[in-house]
């Protein structure tokens, strides 16, 4: 009668540390990828931001530089689309966006250096010193949010995590944002 | 262990019989398997650990205090005066100021070195990230004031910007670190200080609590004022405020100003973060 129990005992135990583990696993994956979507929020956050420095940024320079209408046309034109990528569910447009956008203001802040009066304009500089503020806001959060996906992606296709990694479908990978390549081509200037 | 004619429930006497050897055999064989089959139990909880930020070149500094002066740039009486002001207002804000001079923030960015340094050190009271880092690497020429989440709103980009620009550079470029960190820690401390609404007596509530308070907390208030408005219009500073002067003992005796008492009053970073705000600047 003892063995009995002690042996139910023992079924009772092993019960329990399988459901541990099993929620503890399933937790993981959950709180993983919870944390990848608050991250991208913080990302978006501060995205959302330069989308609200743009205009004011665009109209002091063509005030001064207003043949650059290229380069001018161009960014108000990738911040809409930065803006309608933000109404789809792939994130890896928006991340192509958020890069296409970062390429453009670059170009345009480079284009910027060759008026001496734009960059002495005091709302000029004060855009400027926002906008680098932001753009630095813009990379730390961009850093978190890949360590983030690096944590989910890793236990994703760990051996345990991989099986909680269906038991929650959410068997996508999450998306890298990975910074955009340095424009290196120097603004072409027409005399 | 009783040896019993009537076999153990389950116990595999087919195999082995009643056979001491035999059955203590089979338990050191089953406690080894338990043993396997549990560690293999705990092992499948390990979670992924984060790669550690950047390189492994980068050295921080650790928090051993409020102000931390690798490069030792900052006097002592005014290390003990920053540390002093940057107490009291942890005391009656919960805030926190660092203070950090290196000599080089090599190979990263001075932007980088100072959010990591920031998040290492826990600056500000976790959730509320109400933390200021003040950063000065010595031998690059640079500075850099970060702004916790919860205070961006008080100490803009802007503001930052300014104190760098004309607070503390012009100070660097004539070779005064020691006054341009003070400065520049004062302006900070007394934005945040009007932030949350209080105002610094220069006395943390721990010391010397049987000297006059209310008169000192004037003069404190006039003081904070008159040293932004001289940093910002001239260059001279502390040397006309230097305690034995006529003032109240109540501000500027040994409890208070001088910086006495003060040791033993850091008691580590509340585990606050920042997230890229602030403003960055050379010499």
């Amino acid at each position: 009668m003892n063995k009995l129990l002690i042996a139910l005992g023992v079924i009772v135990v092993i019960a329990f540390m399988a459901f541990g583990w099993y929620q503890s696993g399933y937790n993981q994956m959950v709180g993983l990828n919870q944390q990848v979507k608050s991250s991208w929020a913080q990302v978006e956050n501060q995205l959302q931001r330069r989308f609200d420095l743009i205009p004011n940024l665009v109209n002091t320079v063509k005030g001064y530089a207003a043949h650059e209408k290229g380069i001018l046309e161009e960014v108000t034109r990738l911040r809409s689309q930065w803006g309608q990528a933000q109404t789809s569910e792939s994130v890896q447009q928006k991340v192509d966006a958020a890069n296409q956008l970062t390429g453009a203001l670059s170009r345009l802040l480079m284009v910027s250096e060759n008026y001496p009066n734009l960059k002495a304009d005091t709302s000029f500089l004060e855009l400027q010193s926002q906008l680098e503020g932001t753009e630095n806001r813009i990379a730390v959060e961009r850093m978190r949010y890949n360590e983030a996906v690096q944590l989910f992606n890793t236990y994703q296709q760990s051996l345990f995590g991989s099986f909680f990694a269906s038991a929650t479908h959410l068997t996508q990978p999450a998306v890298y944002f990975k910074a955009p390549e340095q424009a290196q081509e120097a603004p072409k200037v027409n005399f | 262990m009783k040896s019993t004619s009537k076999p153990v429930s389950g116990f595999p006497t087919e195999a082995f019989g009643n056979d001491k050897v035999y059955r203590q055999r089979y338990l050191c064989k089953s406690t080894f398997a338990l043993c396997l089959l549990l560690t293999v139990y705990f092992a499948s909880f390990s979670f992924a650990q984060p790669a550690s930020p950047s390189g492994g070149d980068v050295s921080y500094p650790s928090a051993s205090g409020y102000v931390v002066d690798q490069s030792g740039i900052i006097d002592s009486t005014a290390q003990g005066r920053i540390e002093g002001w940057i107490l009291e207002l942890k005391q009656k804000t919960s805030a926190e100021v660092a203070v950090v001079t290196v000599d080089s923030t090599g190979p990263l960015s001075i932007e980088e070195y100072a959010v990591n340094l920031f998040k290492r050190f826990g600056i500000g009271q976790k959730g509320k990230d109400n933390g200021v880092l003040l950063l000065v690497a010595y031998k690059d020429r640079h500075m850099r004031i970060e702004v916790g989440y919860g205070l961006e709103g008080a100490i803009t980009d802007a503001y930052s910007g300014r104190i760098i620009n004309t607070i503390m550079a012009p100070e660097f470029k004539q070779g005064n670190f020691s006054d341009g960190i003070e400065k520049g820690a004062a302006a900070i401390v007394s934005l945040i200080a009007k932030e949350y609404n209080v105002t610094l007596t220069g006395v943390p509530q721990t010391v010397d609590e049987s000297q006059p308070e209310t008169t000192s907390r004037f003069f404190w208030v006039l003081i904070i004022c008159i040293i932004i408005a001289l940093s910002l219009f001239r260059g001279g500073f502390f040397p006309i405020f230097l305690p034995g002067g006529g003032y109240s003992r109540g501000g500027f005796g040994g409890g208070g100003f001088g910086g006495g008492g003060f040791s033993g009053g850091f008691g580590g970073f509340g585990g606050g973060m920042s997230g890229g705000g602030g403003a960055s600047g050379g010499w």
